[in-house]
């Protein structure tokens, strides 16, 4: 079972489309970076295929307070292929 | 808890909020719903009773749209009320979970396309193709009555119900609720139909790229794209998914294009004019190799590409229907409603309109998806009814556009395309014979329109191309070239149809076999614990040489099948399908009675039907003395002209061609037996346990425990006022907490 409570901070220096995206919302999920109609385009199809999955991971690092250095995003690629390769997902008819 | 959440805002809106807006009716709001109403009352009228030579296919639209919308409004909230019942004060598992991999929390709306794209595939574009032949209305009816009661049912129920057991996919519930026996009939069940799925989505890209140069020169091509996308992400540019899905989508709009030219070629023809025996074992050679290799190389960039161009595609015909809005000239019941002879898929409308479509009214593989990957990524609990019954109503829209496309072509044509070579002789005589010798009204087939039709997309033949995606194709070129191009571009979207449909048909295929791989690797590892271990190269090479010599068995029996294959087979993956579904079905009536749950209604009547469906479809396949629809019945007749010494019998005209018939049948007629017996063993002990929970008012939950939320985010595509309320609060609150974030670390 999974502890709450915890107020982890997000590191002020968090920079980027993570940092921003950290601070925008008040959810978990990565927001999109601004409020015109391209900012949300581009976070709506950038969600759906998958490439914010480096800037969510950064931001659970982050509210995870873990002490160890966050993956770089080459690397984060890597753990995350590595990840599928034992872990299948479907895909429908 | 370390920080009081009493500082936080609410983390869910009140129950009195939530009555408050659904019994908001303002004179606005009335009015809308009338309007919505209205229209897809008269837009049913249109459709059902006034029928005049033709009918406009923006009725269509309306019909499908108005009635999701109040389906969505009305009954989907009733069961959010009566069954589901979620609590936004529930932390879901991506928020307890979240471990920046699969458990992550994700905006409702991304993650409303990321599950729409996991659960569409080439099913809802291939089966309304087939039901065509019984005229418009009855495919009409069950894909848009279908999907509100029954498809979106299920995919509501279990994606809410494996969310809140922590992701757990639907073999684990089914252990769970059901038992041993159960749970083991239904893992088998569900490993024997994803067998059967794979194969008959294989050999519709089989039966599309036969004898094509074109459309084997392009699909192929999309294999060196890929490998260099997935190089190019490893190495190059780690991440940038949407601009190398941008390169690889140029690239392949290149080889569309650089097919017609390596078509028109000596050297062109001569190498990729394949005979489908050919590609089939190419599909079956390819689909080991990319199951074996790694998942970035291949899988992986070849999933970004299907999901870029499904969605883009779909985008695309929806838009191009609306403007084009075509008139429809097939009639609303064919002449074969009341029969049981009709030519592509045999058998009469009742059971078999159901399972030729499967995929857009009720699919149970996406019972698949929606336990296991989808609920790991869901912020709030209220937002399950969005994606899994909004997200479903997607999918059936794409179905009913994929009805729209096929009738808007002729429909002499249309048989032509999809009865079996069998029957045409595979040429244009005997097409134009058969086709105008069924004595349809309004139906005159002359030489010159499939020699014109062919020639217009750049293929040498459309006889007898079965299967559903080349009439797709026709139909999607046909409505394109109107918006687009005219008849000078036909032959592109001919083949932008057939890539599009390929492709994510092989993106099916080889994410099937790993899945069926690591499924088989989990049963076996039952008796040799060293399966378990899937990073084991030899158990990997096994088990997945075991999966694709199943299916691959069954593709090269589809293709080689002197009765046609596609059409004798189809039924059996609607079959499937809906077992899988009934399964699934049994499996959620089980765990809503376990809450003691009232309104099961919900959940009987789609299971009943289900049920009912496919043990009468199974039955007629199994028992049916009509050799066409039969499999034991053409069994015997075949082994007993045998057995007379002929040499030939009905289509089949060698020993060797009736003695695969006779192969071929046991086979499926076995498959019709086992798939029936399996799943009659699930609902049975899903029955007996939902039984007994009624008589004892409910039993323990099975759900994981209760976790306080300690975030917040709407739960529809569009906030109401007392959302936009509560993020305001939020907004406010993190502003004065710029650095805080809200939520702990395991």
């Amino acid at each position: 079972m999974a502890q709450t409570g915890t107020m982890a901070p997000v590191d002020p220096e968090l920079s980027g489309d993570a940092g921003r995206a950290a601070r925008r919302t008040a959810r978990l999920s990565v927001g999109p970076t601004g409020d015109g109609w391209w900012d949300r385009t581009r976070w709506f199809i950038r969600g759906m295929l998958g490439e914010n999955a480096y800037q969510a991971y950064l931001a659970h690092h982050e509210r995870s307070g873990c002490p160890t250095p966050a993956l770089s995003e080459r690397d984060y690629w890597r753990w995350r292929t590595d990840w599928q390769e034992r872990n299948p997902q479907g895909r429908c008819c | 808890m370390s920080v009081d959440s009493a500082e936080l805002p609410p983390v869910s809106l009140t129950e009195e909020q939530v009555e408050a807006e659904e019994k908001r009716w303002t004179p606005v709001r009335i009015a809308t719903w009338a309007a919505i109403a209205v229209l897809g009352g008269v837009a049913w009228v249109m459709l059902a009773i006034v029928r005049g030579e033709t009918i406009n296919a923006i009725w269509f639209v309306f019909a499908a749209v108005c009635t999701y919308l109040i389906a969505y409004r009305f009954y989907a909230t009733y069961i959010e009320k009566k069954i589901t019942q979620p609590d936004d004060n529930r932390a879901t598992p991506a928020e307890y979970k979240e471990n920046g991999q699969d458990y992550m929390p994700t905006d409702r709306r991304v993650l409303y396309g990321h599950h729409f794209a996991a659960i569409a595939g080439a099913g809802p574009l291939v089966g309304p193709v087939l039901a065509a032949q019984l005229g418009y209305l009855p495919g009409t009816i069950w894909i848009i009555v279908g999907v509100v009661l029954a498809g979106a049912v299920q995919d509501y129920l279990v994606l809410f119900f494996s969310m809140r057991r922590g992701g757990r996919s639907l073999g684990q519930m089914a252990r769970d609720e059901l038992g041993k026996v159960g749970g083991t009939a239904a893992l088998l069940a569900t490993l024997t139909i994803m067998i059967i799925i794979v194969a008959i989505l294989a050999l519709v890209v089989v039966n599309a790229l036969g004898e094509s140069p074109w459309g084997v020169f392009s699909v192929g091509m999309t294999i060196p794209i890929a490998l260099f996308m997935g190089v190019y992400l490893r190495y190059l540019r780690p991440g940038k998914v949407s601009e190398v899905s941008l390169i690889g989508f140029v690239l392949l709009i290149l080889v569309i294009v650089a097919g017609g030219w390596v078509a028109d070629t000596s050297w062109g023809a001569e190498w990729f004019t394949l005979d489908r025996t050919t590609i089939a074992w190419g599909i079956i050679i390819y689909g080991f190799i990319a199951a074996v290799l790694p998942v970035w190389l291949l899988l992986a960039p070849r999933d970004y590409l299907s999901t870029f161009m499904k969605v883009g595609t779909i985008v695309m015909l929806a838009v191009a229907i609306v403007l084009v809005r075509p008139e429809i000239t097939v009639p609303a019941l064919s002449e074969f409603a009341g029969r049981s002879d009709a030519p592509v898929v045999a058998g009469p409308l009742f059971p078999f309109l159901f399972v030729t479509i499967a995929c857009g009214a009720l699919s149970g593989f996406h019972a698949l998806i929606s336990s296991g990957t989808t609920p790991k990524l869901i912020e709030k609990e209220r937002q399950t009814k969005f994606i899994g019954y909004g997200g479903m109503l997607m999918e059936s829209f794409v179905a009913i556009m994929a009805l729209v496309a096929a009738i808007s072509i002729d429909r002499g044509i249309y048989f032509a395309m999809n009865v079996s070579a069998a029957a045409t002789g595979g040429t244009v005589e005997g097409a134009v014979a058969y086709v105008n010798g069924l004595g349809l009204t309004g139906v005159n087939l002359t030489p010159e329109m499939l020699e014109t039709a062919a020639a217009n997309v750049g293929e040498e033949s459309i006889v007898s191309r079965t299967g559903g995606a080349p009439t797709l194709a026709l139909g999607l070129s046909h409505i394109m070239q109107q918006l687009i191009g005219g008849t000078s571009l036909m032959s592109f979207w001919y083949h932008f149809a057939i890539m599009f449909e390929a492709l994510f048909i092989l993106t099916a295929v080889d994410a099937g076999t790993r899945v069926a791989r690591f499924m088989l690797q989990d049963s076996l590892g039952n008796f040799w614990p060293r399966f378990r271990d899937t990073s084991w190269r030899t158990g990997a090479w096994v088990c997945t040489g075991i999966m694709v010599a199943g299916w691959g068995a069954i593709l090269i029996m589809g293709v080689t099948d002197p009765l046609g294959g596609i059409n004798t087979l189809f039924p059996l993956f609607g079959i499937a399908n809906q077992l899988l579904a009934a399964l699934a079905l049994s499996i959620c009536l089980a765990i809503a009675a376990r809450q003691n749950r009232k309104a099961l209604w919900v959940i009987i009547v789609p299971l009943a039907f289900a049920t009912v469906v496919t043990t009468v479809a199974s039955l007629y396949k199994i028992f049916s003395s009509v050799p066409s629809i039969g499999y034991w019945a053409q069994h015997a007749a075949f082994k007993d002209a045998l057995a007379r010494g002929e040499t030939s019998f009905g289509t089949a005209g060698s020993v060797e061609a009736m003695e695969a018939v006779v192969r071929n049948t046991f086979i499926q007629g076995t498959l019709s037996i086992v798939f029936v017996v399996l799943t009659l063993i699930v609902i049975a002990t899903a029955v007996m346990a939902t039984i007994s929970s009624i008589r004892s008012g409910g039993a323990p939950t099975t759900e994981e425990e209760f976790v306080q939320s300690r975030i917040y985010a709407p739960a529809g595509i569009i906030s109401t006022p007392a959302e936009k309320d509560l993020e305001a609060q939020w907004a406010a609150y993190l502003a004065e907490h710029p650095v805080e974030r809200v939520r702990g670390h395991h």
